[in-house]
This record gives C-alpha cells, sequence and structure tokens, in this order.
C-alpha cells in the first residue's frame, strides 16, 4: 500500500473521489449540521459579528467590479428618491412654515372672540415699493363686503376696496390715502392716522395727525384704533410711536411705526363682523 | 519533516478560514477556498501526495462543518490536484504559469462543486452566481495559490524530495 502511495498517488486519489462522490451522493439533504449548528457555530459567533462589520465593503467591492450595470441602475434610482425627499421636505417646510402663520392668526382671533373673520391668502400685491395695494382669496361669498377690516396677527393691514366673488383688493396702511381714527392707549389721545413719512425714500412709518395741543404722548406709546367711523373695531393694534414734533401749526404730529410686513404678508383676517359691544 | 510542521498549522488554518472566517466575510457568495488553494500548492511546491492529504482532510472537514453533503468537497479538490500535478509533474512551471494551471484547476472544482449543487436542488441563478460569487473566487483561489505556493518552495526547500 505504501509502494502503492508513493508509485501511483493518482490512482488512489481517483478511487478516493469515486468513494467520497458516493458519499455525497447518499449524504446530500439528509445530513443535519450538529458540529457546525452547534458548537462551532455558537463559538464563532462573536468573531462572526466582528466580522459582519467588514461584510458589506468586500461584497460591495466586488459587486461594482462584476456588477457595474446593476451599481449604476441602483445609482439613478437612489438619485430619483433624493429627488423626491428634496421635494418633500421643501413641501414639509413649506406647510411647517403656513401652519405656523395660521396658528398665529388662530390665536388672534381666539384672543378676540367678539369678532368674526374669514381667513384669507394673499394672491397678488402691487408691484410698487409700498404694497399699497394687495389681492385675496376670499370675497362675497366669504361674506366679505367692501371697507371690511383686514388684519393680521402684527396688526392693521388695510380695508377691502373691491369685493369679486372670490376675492377682493384690499387697500393697505401703505397707502398715502388711507385714513383712520386712531387713539393712544395710554392717554386715551385721539388722532388721525394716515399719509406716508419716508426718509431718504425709505418708509418709517404713518403720519398721526390732529393731536391735541400739548398732548401727553411718548415714544413707544401703543396707538390702537378708536372706533370712530365704524369701519376698525375699536383697539385693533396699528402700531408704536416713533418720534413726535410739532408741526408749527400749533399742535403735535407723531410719526407711527407699523409693524405688518407688508412685503412678505401671505395670510390675513378679515373682518365680517363685530359684536355691538366692541362697537 | 520540516514540511509538516509548516503543512499542518496551514491546513489546520485553511480549515478554519474556510469554515468561519470566509463564511462571516462571504458577500454575494464569494467564498474562496483557502484549503484547495492549499493543496494546489502543496501539489506544485512540494509533493502530490501532500496534495492529497490536504484535499482529502480539508475537503472532508469542510463538508462536516459547512455542507450539507459530506464529502464533495474532498471529491472536487481531488480532483483540482490530480488536474494540476497533470499539468506541473514534469517540471515546476514558475510562478505566472503555476497562476494559469491553478485557474484552471480551480476551476474544474468549481464547477464540480456547481453542478453538485444543482444536482442535489440548490436554486439560485446561475448567470448571477456565476458572475458574481463563483468567478471572484476562483480568482482569488489562483492567486492564492502562488504565494502558498513560494512559502513552501522556501521553507520547504532541501528538506524533501520533490517527488
Amino acid at each position: 500500500m505504501r509502494k502503492l502511495w508513493k508509485n501511483r498517488p493518482l490512482w488512489i486519489a481517483l478511487i478516493a473521489i469515486v468513494l467520497l462522490i458516493v458519499l455525497a451522493a447518499f449524504t446530500a439533504g439528509n445530513r443535519s449540521l450538529p458540529l457546525s449548528d452547534g458548537l462551532f457555530r455558537t463559538a464563532a459567533a462573536p468573531v462572526s459579528a466582528f466580522l459582519h462589520s467588514a461584510q458589506n465593503a468586500v461584497g460591495d467591492f466586488f459587486v461594482r467590479v462584476f456588477n457595474p450595470s446593476g451599481v449604476q441602475a441602483e445609482n439613478e434610482q437612489l438619485k430619483e428618491t433624493l429627488l423626491q425627499l428634496k421635494q418633500q421636505l421643501a413641501l414639509l417646510d413649506e406647510t411647517e412654515k403656513e401652519n405656523a402663520r395660521l396658528t398665529e392668526l388662530l390665536n388672534y382671533a381666539q384672543a378676540n372672540p367678539n369678532m368674526q373673520y374669514v381667513t384669507a391668502s394673499v394672491i397678488a400685491r402691487d408691484s410698487n415699493p409700498y404694497i399699497d395695494m394687495i389681492t385675496l382669496n376670499a370675497g362675497s361669498r366669504n361674506g366679505v363686503t367692501e371697507k371690511a377690516a383686514v388684519i393680521c396677527a402684527d396688526g392693521i393691514v388695510g380695508r377691502v376696496f373691491e369685493v369679486g366673488p372670490n376675492w377682493c383688493r384690499v387697500k393697505t396702511m401703505c397707502s398715502d390715502e388711507m385714513r383712520i381714527s386712531v387713539m393712544v392707549q395710554r392717554t386715551r389721545d385721539e388722532g388721525m392716522l394716515g399719509g406716508l413719512y419716508e426718509e431718504d425714500g425709505l418708509l418709517i412709518g404713518t403720519m398721526l395727525y390732529y393731536l391735541p395741543g400739548k398732548p401727553d404722548i411718548e415714544v413707544g406709546d401703543v396707538i390702537r384704533t378708536s372706533g370712530i367711523g365704524g369701519f376698525f373695531p375699536k383697539g385693533l393694534y396699528v402700531g408704536k410711536v416713533l418720534s413726535v414734533n410739532e408741526n408749527g401749526k400749533g399742535s403735535y404730529d407723531a410719526i407711527v411705526s407699523m409693524d405688518v410686513d407688508f412685503v412678505h404678508l401671505e395670510d390675513a383676517l378679515i373682518i365680517v363682523g363685530v359684536d355691538e359691544a366692541v362697537r | 519533516m520540516k514540511r509538516l510542521f509548516l503543512l499542518i498549522p496551514l491546513t489546520v488554518i485553511a480549515i478554519l478560514f474556510d469554515c468561519f472566517l470566509f463564511p462571516a466575510l462571504s458577500q454575494n457568495g464569494i467564498r474562496p477556498l483557502l484549503v484547495l488553494s492549499l493543496a494546489l500548492a502543496a501539489t506544485a511546491a512540494t509533493k502530490v501526495q501532500d496534495g492529497i492529504v490536504i484535499a482529502l482532510i480539508g475537503g472532508l472537514l469542510c463538508d462536516l462543518f459547512c455542507n450539507p453533503y459530506l464529502g464533495f468537497s474532498a471529491a472536487a479538490y481531488l480532483a483540482a490536484v490530480c488536474i494540476l500535478y497533470g499539468f506541473v509533474r514534469k517540471n515546476q512551471p514558475k510562478l505566472p504559469l503555476l497562476l494559469i494551471f491553478a485557474l484552471i484547476a480551480c476551476t474544474a472544482a468549481e464547477a464540480m462543486v456547481f453542478v453538485f449543487s444543482l444536482i442535489i436542488g440548490a436554486r439560485f441563478p446561475i448567470r448571477t452566481r456565476l458572475l458574481l460569487s463563483v468567478l471572484p473566487s476562483l480568482v482569488l483561489e489562483s492567486l492564492a495559490v502562488l504565494p502558498l505556493a513560494a512559502l513552501l518552495r522556501v521553507k520547504g526547500k532541501g528538506t524533501f524530495d520533490r517527488r
């Protein structure tokens, strides 16, 4: 046998191959793996877990090398998914901002329950620097009437000037023609607000006229609607006093700054009904 | 004797790698058969008997630990050893030529395992498996033969008679 092994190893190998194939044919499918499933794999589990982290890198390398078209297709699909996710993110961001705006309006409406409102969005605005006219997407079908007051959480926006079935045009406080009756909250001095005050071509605020002879008014005083005239309910926030000046006619004028950002205004409340107590 | 001190630990390491390390690292079925590479390297660098013993014992142990059949890996490894021996028995080839011979022998072994897997009912897309798993495995196995053969030639030099 030893001589045969030295001289004819190939014959022995060939016989072994045949026997092994027969053995494999008999054992195929019937053999459970007691050793590998039991002792060895249990012992090797921690090592396998550690090595598993390197698995993706090794596998990805060969996938890239041997299946470039698949990787390219996957890449295209991922790009498309990324684009969709970006669009969804932008939509989500927009929805979040809209939610914040509407929440602000809702809070205002809840804080002033004695008025009935219609919420509307700005659908057009004049392109001049002062935005003296805007168009909202609510009209007569929603109960909007001419001269209805338009407000937002930051103060008075303006007054409805023209009404259509599902739209209305609003003359804003930036319009030089707007005149509303206001009062100083602290002193209850009344005056007429209207006309723009500019410095170096920039809109600073609106003018407050017809203050009494020597008014007790200070910078920072809050200006609210007086309710006189009937267009604006009493007590709506208008703005704050920026400065007080003698006008040379024996009375004083003040400059009032408004907090409303007319350029970025997107939603507003149209007052369509006021309880008698407010009037 | 010196070559036995080299071959035995190498065989043990190769079996451990084949049974435990490579399955853990395997992706898309790429599993180089280090026992096969070692058997081929031993056939090319020392004696065909060494290759036969490594293929037989290593293959059987690999089947015992990892495969649902017993003996077929050993048969495939033995077949590969016989094929390589057919190429190298006349003279000792240089490493680049050995790479080609090893590639042919490994292809034969992988083909046997592949066909046997199909016969016993393994289900996988053949084209994908060929591209993603068998071909890379073949390349790795063949490449592994070269350093192993070089190691066995250098370390075992002068301590045994080649064939």
